[in-house]
């Protein structure tokens, strides 16, 4: 428990991303059946979120060091990707009064920042500890 | 060995003892910091809205849910839309002690092409107006030419880019200065631009607004009392003297949003000093607990050759390590948790929130990291004298 | 002759009792010996020490060390005099538990400014801890734990050393070895005084105080304080 304390919190915080992302801080909803900009930005942070989960869940279950130091900078490097997903890759809507200004982007941003500190201090701490065994 | 690691090996082998003292100071920091970060947001939202409006008065047309619509629309952003007969300009031009005064038209489209919201489009009259282009961030040379428009720091389009409003291309000339109001979102048009886009919304079917022309009717004047003018008594001079119409003081749309603002601003300002002089008494109470459980480990320092200012030293140390740690960390909390949502608290609160800039939020967060150290060695400071004054000899002969 | 005491009176007041822990003490050590100081509980043996030690100012008298009267001098200078000239090793657990056994023989050294890392392996070796160098006090015995306060008390080669029964907690081999290495040092020449009940620290003693109620009864081996030969600096 102790040594995968690290992992298990990439993991959960990965998860909050994921399931946050199309639930409690989603982006805009659909007006008369029409999605807006936000709603792609919305889809590619639920996708890569889901890539995160599984590489977190890899990273916990998998026994070799260099292995486990390899997925924490996997998970790491998509963290930061995820920073930039909302207004900077993909737009959003036109107005910042809008719910994926207000809501979606800072959550995605804030959350994936912990996650990218996170599974940055692991993959460090990985990557020491891999070379050292060598 | 060296004596300056002494404090942080005392921290780092009480992990407990070191993480309970550092989540007072976040708590500390954190209240402090926020609090404050929160109540100069809304004051500055208070003061950018009393300069953005830059009038004395502004005249709507009669009826009560007009004064509302309009306070929506400078708050909040909804957009909405009221008229009076053109004609109230030139009669209010005659009034005495009126210096400046522009007529604006409120349109409200009925979708952007990217959102299926709405947005506010406001038609001025460039040559009289006031309010609009002192805010200009990023100007244009001349004048707003057909489809041209400004938009408010609020909305995503950039100058030089185009956007469609009921399928015609415009395009944006200028930005607005974020100002933390409702404006932020309004796009600001030419009346031949206005005109053009009824038009156009007619074509697409959506006539109901298109009776009502730039050429006939305004929304509302805005107008720069003379100075020296009772803004009161021209208020009230142009309430008796021009039917169908209300003067609206901006200072009473103010007053109301500042009593709200006092209202939240003090129960803030008492959660920022009650929570911060709690967690400063549960830090001293922490303090002198711990002295009394590490007074033999003192005595043996002592006995080292320690003298009693060297003693107090490592206990503030210990203190202002816990706390510097504490501070930074609850003030990097805090930015993170309320800068990324002052959008949520504006639409919250229905008050206009802007955010300090990136330096005075910098200096505000070193301020309250001096101000956790100061009361973290001050909550120290009463076990760093005991300590540093046991009775040596006393506690050596117990031998506990 | 370098530690004197003249007349040291120590008194405080229990439950409205007034109670005599030294009363009229006279003393001198030397360096070069090692005296021993006995007496049953409670007659103040401890409590001369720390007054010897600079560690609790009498009520009355003074304590010379070399002509000068260390109660006079302020906190900063008598406790860096006591850095550099005294070893100190008190009654019961006295390690650091936040420093590893390395790190709390070294302390006195750094407090001194000074660095004694290889003299800090020697002391692990001559006191048998030379495997627990980066063990915590937690970890070791109550015996390693006395090893370890005088393998301290002697890392800045103190001309003083004072020992308040050293040889507790420890079995008869590590007692020995203990009592072998205080004895050492006073052949180095410096004055250690070992307050104590065990009969065996009597062997090694040059010079043997008995203490009752406050006051030094009988002196073993007496001299004339001219006999004394000066501390090593």
């Amino acid at each position: 428990m102790k040594k995968n304390i690290l992992g298990i919190a990439e993991l959960l915080t990965a998860l909050l991303l994921t399931i946050g992302s199309f639930t409690i801080f989603k982006a805009c909803g659909a007006h008369e059946g029409k999605y807006m900009a936000c709603h792609w930005a919305q889809n590619a942070v639920t996708l890569i979120g889901t890539v995160i989960t599984l590489l977190a869940l890899l990273r916990i279950l998998l026994k070799n060091k260099g292995i486990k130091a390899g997925l924490a900078s996997g998970v790491f490097l998509l963290a930061v990707s995820v920073i930039f997903i909302p207004d900077s890759v993909i737009s959003l809507c036109m107005m910042d009064t809008m719910r994926c200004h207000t809501i979606f982007k800072p959550t995605v941003i804030v959350t994936a920042c912990v996650l990218a500190a996170v599974s940055g201090i692991d993959s460090a701490v990985g990557i020491t500890k891999a070379g050292k065994d060598k | 060995m060296k004596l300056r690691d002494l404090p942080a090996a005392d921290l780092c082998r009480k992990p407990i003892r070191t993480a309970v003292l550092t989540v007072i100071a976040v708590v500390l920091s954190a209240a402090a910091f926020g609090g404050q970060l929160i109540v100069i947001s809304l004051q500055r939202g208070l003061d950018s809205l009393e300069q953005r409006l830059g009038a004395d008065i502004i005249v709507l047309p009669e009826g009560a849910e007009n004064k509302v619509d309009l306070k929506n629309i400078l708050l909040q952003g909804t957009p909405g839309y009221f008229y009076m007969d053109k004609s109230i300009t030139d009669r209010l031009a005659e009034i005495d002690g009126i210096e400046k005064l522009s007529a604006q038209y409120f349109l409200v489209s009925a979708n952007a092409e990217c959102c299926t919201v709405q947005v506010q489009i406001i038609g001025f009259d460039e040559d009289s107006d006031f309010t609009v282009k002192p805010w200009l961030k990023e100007a244009y040379d001349g004048r707003l030419n057909t489809n041209e428009i400004i938009v408010g720091a609020g909305l995503s389009t950039r100058v030089g880019h185009t956007l469609k409003l009921y399928g015609v291309e415009c395009k944006a000339v200028g930005k607005l200065e974020k100002t933390g109001t409702g404006l932020d979102t309004a796009i600001y048009a030419s009346d031949e631009t206005v005109r053009g886009l009824i038009k156009a919304s007619a074509k697409q079917g959506i006539a109901v607004l298109s009776k009502q022309s730039p050429e006939d009717v305004v929304s509302s004047v805005y107008i720069k009392a003379k100075d020296g003018a009772d803004i009161d008594m021209l208020a009230a001079k142009i309430n008796t003297e021009i039917d169908g119409t209300q003067a609206v003081r901006t200072r009473s749309v103010m007053t109301e949003t500042a009593d709200r603002l006092n209202v939240i601003s003090k129960s803030i300002t008492t959660l920022t000093v009650a929570v911060p002089v709690l967690a400063a008494v549960i830090m001293f109470a922490a303090f002198y607990l711990i002295s009394n459980e590490r007074k033999r480990e003192f005595a043996v320092l002592r006995t080292i050759g320690f003298s009693r200012s060297g003693l107090s030293r490592l206990v503030l140390t210990e203190a202002l390590i816990t706390a510097g740690a504490g501070g930074i960390a609850g003030v990097i909390l805090t930015a993170a948790a309320v800068l990324p949502f002052v959008g949520v608290i504006e639409q919250k609160t229905a008050l206009p929130v802007l955010a300090p800039k990136v330096s005075e939020t910098a200096a505000y967060g070193a301020a309250v990291v001096v101000i956790v150290l100061l009361t973290g060695s001050l909550s120290a400071a009463l076990s760093a004298y005991k300590l540093s004054h046991i009775d040596t000899g006393k506690i050596l002969r117990e031998g506990c | 002759m370098l530690i004197s005491a003249k007349s040291i009176g120590i008194c405080y007041r229990k439950k409205d009792r007034r109670i005599k822990a030294l009363d009229g003490v006279e003393i001198s050590l030397c360096g070069g010996e090692l005296t021993v100081i006995t007496g049953r509980s409670g007659s103040g043996k401890t409590t001369l020490i720390n007054v010897l030690a600079g560690l609790l100012a009498p009520n009355e008298g003074q304590v010379y060390y070399d002509d000068t009267s260390i109660y006079n001098a302020g906190d900063k200078q008598l406790s860096s005099f006591r850095n550099k000239n005294i070893g100190y090793i008190p009654q019961g657990q006295s390690a650091l538990a936040n420093l590893t056994v390395m790190q709390n023989i070294l302390l006195p050294a750094a407090l001194a400014k000074e660095n004694k890392q290889e003299f800090a392996e020697y002391l692990l070796g001559a006191v048998g801890l030379e495997k627990l160098k980066n063990a915590y006090p937690e970890e070791l015995s109550g015996g390693e734990l006395r090893r370890l306060a005088a393998a301290r008390a002697l890392i800045n080669s103190p001309s003083v050393i004072f020992a308040d029964e050293p040889t507790n907690d420890l079995d008869d081999d590590n007692a020995s070895m203990m009592l072998k290495l205080l004895k050492a040092q006073s052949k180095r020449g410096a004055a250690v005084i070992i307050v104590t009940h065990d009969s065996t620290a009597l062997d090694f003693a040059d010079r043997i105080f008995h203490m009752s109620d406050g006051r030094i009864i009988t002196k073993e081996n007496e001299h004339e304080n001219t006999l004394c030969r000066p501390l090593v600096s």
